[in-house]
């Protein structure tokens, strides 16, 4: 007894110093934030995540990936996200995992009602980490064990995960990949940012081809976007590094699964900088074939959120039109074309609660309705996703305590 | 006995630890405003920084390179992970910040919240710097400072 007291002790002697001086030095009572009322129960519950990504499988039912306590979750709602079924558990070992806004486990389902689930491990070293992927042919029931998609094994950053489900069901991960950084370096030459990297799979995610690059000097650090043209071939959206430092957004549409045609740049607003924004684009293309963005920028020529339109695929671009409350940091913009209306959501935030904002244009993005309050969150919010389903557009959002929300937006100005 | 033998050099032990260890302390609502107004009249600047972010580890080590053995210039580094990043907090702290600097780390008040305070104007980009002047004059810097623009700061700055 009086071994294991001291044993004890020699725990919290050794351990208190270096692990709790942040309780030691409480010089006021800190109440934890509140959380949703289900988060009192331990289990996995998507009401419970800081982050939480959305899919739709064929059958209509709303599927959500979340991180919580080292594991990925799913698990699917056939109510439209009032409730959830049990969270399948998708990496059985816990693992150090991205989970965050613009970094977050990923979710996508195939025509066929095959799942696929993406995440970003963290390794030891900072900035570091494998892309995992693991997927379900049997409806959800069961996933496979998380493999490892990217094939340079190096402990450096493979993150920023992305996952793209083509029209025709080809499957490919795309994401944010820094094994192009130290040649370079060792050669004397400098490398701004990272590279964007993907691997294809067509026989839905049993293999993946070798990897690719798709393009050298992307910003490290912010989400990507992803959408399908008319023909099907996809179109990619994200902040790149133009020169040594200046972060603005480029735009290709590939030639076929794995090769990217001509890259242009689309925003204009001159941010200099070598700082990690964190704020990723958003992407959509209308039934016209009308190319859709929306980004977030804090240049010396642009500052704020922008949309804008390109109607040959992003050779010419429209003007860019400010959005949001800039005084209240609107941000985390998504896009989506629902039937013959264009959707347009961000967050804005006042110093207390966050509001999801909403507007809709009926005319291709030519005008836009006033901008309205579509929820209201406390200050812990995520950023909105959209989703389509019957020509309907919703916005999936998580905030504490609140919790998980799928907000219809139609039937609003 | 034995016992209090092995509480003895666990005390020690804990000291050494101690002594070590960096004063994290955790930033809540209403702490930055006092962090300000303790040091109104005073030049002073202020760093935040994350552990997701690998260019303000270079802004440390900047700041650890261009302070030395300074202890005359008000450094505030402020890192915007959580408590439950605590621990790569203080790992990356020890390994690149200067150890003169004041150390704070979000606490559990929610993020944007703590963000808001700050700056209302500020995104969430790192790293983002504030350079405070003795008569309140603010410039605020995203990205990583030039070396000589720091040593014109600390030149201007020191002698607190």
């Amino acid at each position: 007894m009086p071994f294991f007291k001291s044993f004890v002790a020699v725990l919290l002697l050794v351990t208190l110093p270096l692990g709790a001086a942040q309780a030691q030095h409480s010089h006021k009572p800190k109440p934890e934030a509140p959380k949703h009322p289900q988060c009192a129960n331990p289990n996995p519950n998507p009401h419970c995540a800081k982050v939480a990504t959305p899919a739709l499988d064929p059958q209509g039912r709303l599927w959500l990936a979340w991180e919580q306590a080292g594991r990925v979750y799913v698990a699917a709602s056939a109510d439209g996200g009032a409730s959830f079924d049990a969270a399948r558990t998708i990496n059985p070992e816990r693992q150090t995992i991205d989970n965050n806004g613009d970094g977050r486990p990923k979710m996508a389902a195939g025509a066929d009602g095959a799942l696929y689930v993406s995440y970003t491990e963290r390794l030891a070293k900072p900035f570091t980490g494998h892309i995992r992927f693991s997927r379900s042919l049997d409806g959800g029931a069961t996933f496979s064990p998380p493999a490892i998609v990217n094939d340079n094994r190096e402990e450096i950053g493979h993150r920023f995960d992305t996952l793209d489900v083509a029209p025709d069901g080809t499957l490919a991960v795309l994401w944010i990949d820094k094994r192009d950084i130290a040649p370079a370096v060792a050669a004397g030459r400098p490398y701004p940012g990272a590279a964007l990297y993907l691997a294809v799979s067509t026989d839905r995610g049993a293999r993946f081809s070798p990897n690719r690059k798709i393009v050298d000097n992307s910003c490290e650090c912010c989400r990507l976007a992803i959408a399908h043209d008319r023909q099907g071939r996809r179109a990619l959206l994200w902040r790149h590094v133009f020169g040594a430092d200046l972060r603005d957004h480029a735009l290709t549409t590939f030639l076929d699964a794995e090769t990217a045609g001509p890259i242009r740049r689309v925003s204009f607003d001159e941010w200099h900088t070598d700082a990690c924004p964190h704020h990723g684009p958003a992407l959509a293309i209308d039934p016209a074939g009308v190319y859709h963005m929306a980004w977030f920028d804090d240049g010396t020529a642009g500052q704020g959120l922008f949309y804008t339109q390109s109607h040959d695929g992003g050779q010419t671009i429209g003007r860019p039109m400010a959005f949001g409350d800039r005084a209240r940091q609107a941000s985390h913009p998504a896009l989506a074309a629902a039937g013959p209306a264009l959707w347009l959501v961000w967050i804005e935030f006042d110093g207390q609660a966050t509001a999801l904002k909403a507007m809709r244009s009926a005319d291709g993005g030519q005008s836009w309705s006033a901008p309205t309050t579509a929820a209201q969150g406390g200050a812990e919010a995520d950023h909105p996703q959209l989703l389509v389903r019957g020509g309907r557009a919703y916005a999936s959002w998580l905030s504490q305590p609140e919790g998980y929300r799928l907000v219809a937006l139609e039937g609003r100005p | 006995m034995s016992g209090r033998l092995l509480g003895a050099l666990l005390v020690l032990l804990g000291g050494l630890g101690a002594a070590q260890a960096v004063d994290m302390k955790a930033l809540e609502g209403g702490d930055y405003a006092a962090l300000r107004a303790q040091r109104q009249g005073r030049p002073h600047a202020i760093v935040l920084w994350s552990v997701s972010c690998a260019p303000c580890l270079g802004e440390m080590a900047l700041w650890r390179k261009v302070l030395g053995e300074r202890r005359d210039v008000d450094l505030v580094l402020i890192a915007t992970d959580g408590p439950e990043e605590g621990e790569a907090v203080r790992r990356l702290f020890e390994r690149y910040a200067p150890s003169q600097a004041e150390a704070w780390q979000f606490g559990v008040t929610p993020a944007r919240r703590l963000r808001y305070e700050i700056d209302p104007g500020w995104s969430g980009e790192l790293p983002r710097a504030y350079f405070v002047e003795a008569d309140g004059r603010v410039t605020a810097k995203s990205g990583t400072p030039e070396e000589a623009a720091l040593r014109a700061w600390v030149a201007k700055a020191g002698g607190r």
